[in-house]
């Protein structure tokens, strides 16, 4: 529900980025994990609405998802899990900890060509 | 084409903000809870009770935040209590800085307890960190014993669950048994507390914590 101020914390860092007046933003790569509770599509609406006359106008948003990871107490094995169903699929133990699947992060920027001189 | 790796969290600046809070609270030596709940499960009749039940033993000051209106601070400034009431307009959730500016109005008050009652939502605030030292869910049994499972950020992310209106069980299919294991499994570590505001069953163990908190913080 809160995609639009991750919206304008995506355009805050990425605007950080812009190298000079003629450098623009192409592409903000994002790592999205299953368990933020952010929907990617309304994400993206938020963002194409939020970022309209910025400098970042002509940037489109690439998610990737990222699974969900837990750590099972009893088997000791890592799993990462599409869903999450709170008992480790390789054993059958409740004694899991989630370790990954929230995370919300900007992992790369790609500018666009200079147009030649 | 160039390409800049950055790898940076997008709620970073209000993680950044949450760990100056940490150290604000810190040097106040004020203990902090950020409540958290859906709509009316009940965390400003609790902070009520709660008031009533430590007056006299813990300072309390409190931080209410609401899409709209100030009702709930009305209701909290009845008690003589420091309140402060941050309206959203609209966002889902509290954010540091809106609790940073709020806590600079009322730092001087010399409490001991801060209560933060975080927007009705289950689902957002989950996500950012106000600087608490504590995070407490709460549920009432009349939203029903699968919320921890169709909800679970929130419950993985406290370590303490009040489930609130416990007087209303007889007239629920809500059973206080399958909730606390459908909480229990979504987080093993929780600590669970059972509170009526009605007939202030549970309020006192709640206040005892609470109590311990404050004073071995
Ligand atoms: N029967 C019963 N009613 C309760 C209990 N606790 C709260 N209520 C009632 O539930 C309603 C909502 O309580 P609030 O304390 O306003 O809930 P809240 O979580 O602060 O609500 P928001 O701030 O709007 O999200 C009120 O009518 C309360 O009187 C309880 O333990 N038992
Ligand atoms: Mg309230
Ligand atoms: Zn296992």
């Amino acid at each position: 529900m809160h995609e639009l101020s991750v919206a304008n914390e995506i355009i805050n860092i990425a605007s950080q980025y812009l190298p000079d007046n003629s450098g623009r933003v192409k592409i903000i790569k994002l790592k999205i994990g299953t368990l933020s509770n952010i929907l990617v599509d309304s994400l993206i609406y938020c963002y194409e609405a939020a970022v309209k006359n910025t400098l970042l106008h002509d940037s489109t948003l690439v998610i990737e998802r990222a699974p969900i990871i837990i750590n099972c107490k009893n088997c000791l094995e890592e799993i990462l899990l599409d869903v999450i169903d709170n008992v480790c699929p390789n054993c059958g133990s409740i004694d899991i900890e989630v370790t990954g699947g929230d995370e919300m992060q900007i992992v790369e920027i790609e500018l666009y060509d200079k147009p030649e001189e | 084409m160039s390409i800049i790796t950055i790898e940076r969290k997008v709620l970073e600046k209000n993680d950044q903000v949450a760990e100056q809070n940490r150290e604000i609270f810190r040097n106040k030596k004020i203990f902090v809870i950020n409540m958290l709940s859906s709509p009316g499960s009940g965390k400003t009749s609790i902070i009520e009770k709660t008031i009533e039940m430590l007056t006299g033993k813990v300072k309390i000051a409190v931080i209410e935040g609401d899409v709209q209106t100030d009702l709930d601070a009305q209701r909290i400034s009845k008690l003589n209590i420091p309140v402060i009431q941050i309206v959203t307009n609209g966002a889902c959730h509290l954010e540091a800085n809106l609790v940073r500016d709020a806590f600079d109005k009322i730092q001087n008050t010399g409490s001991d307890l801060l209560i933060i009652e975080n927007v009705g939502n289950l689902v957002c605030p989950a996500a950012y960190d106000l600087g608490e030292n504590e995070k407490v869910v709460i549920l009432s049994v009349t939203e029903g014993d699968d919320k921890p499972l169709k909800y679970p950020a929130m419950f993985r992310k406290s370590d303490y669950l009040i489930i609130n209106k416990i007087d209303l069980i007889p007239y629920t299919n809500c059973r206080l048994d399958t909730l606390k294991s459908n909480a229990l499994k979504i987080n093993p570590k929780l600590h669970i507390f059972e509170t009526s505001c009605t007939t202030s069953e549970g309020i006192e163990e709640w206040c005892c914590w609470l109590i311990n908190k404050v004073s071995s913080h």
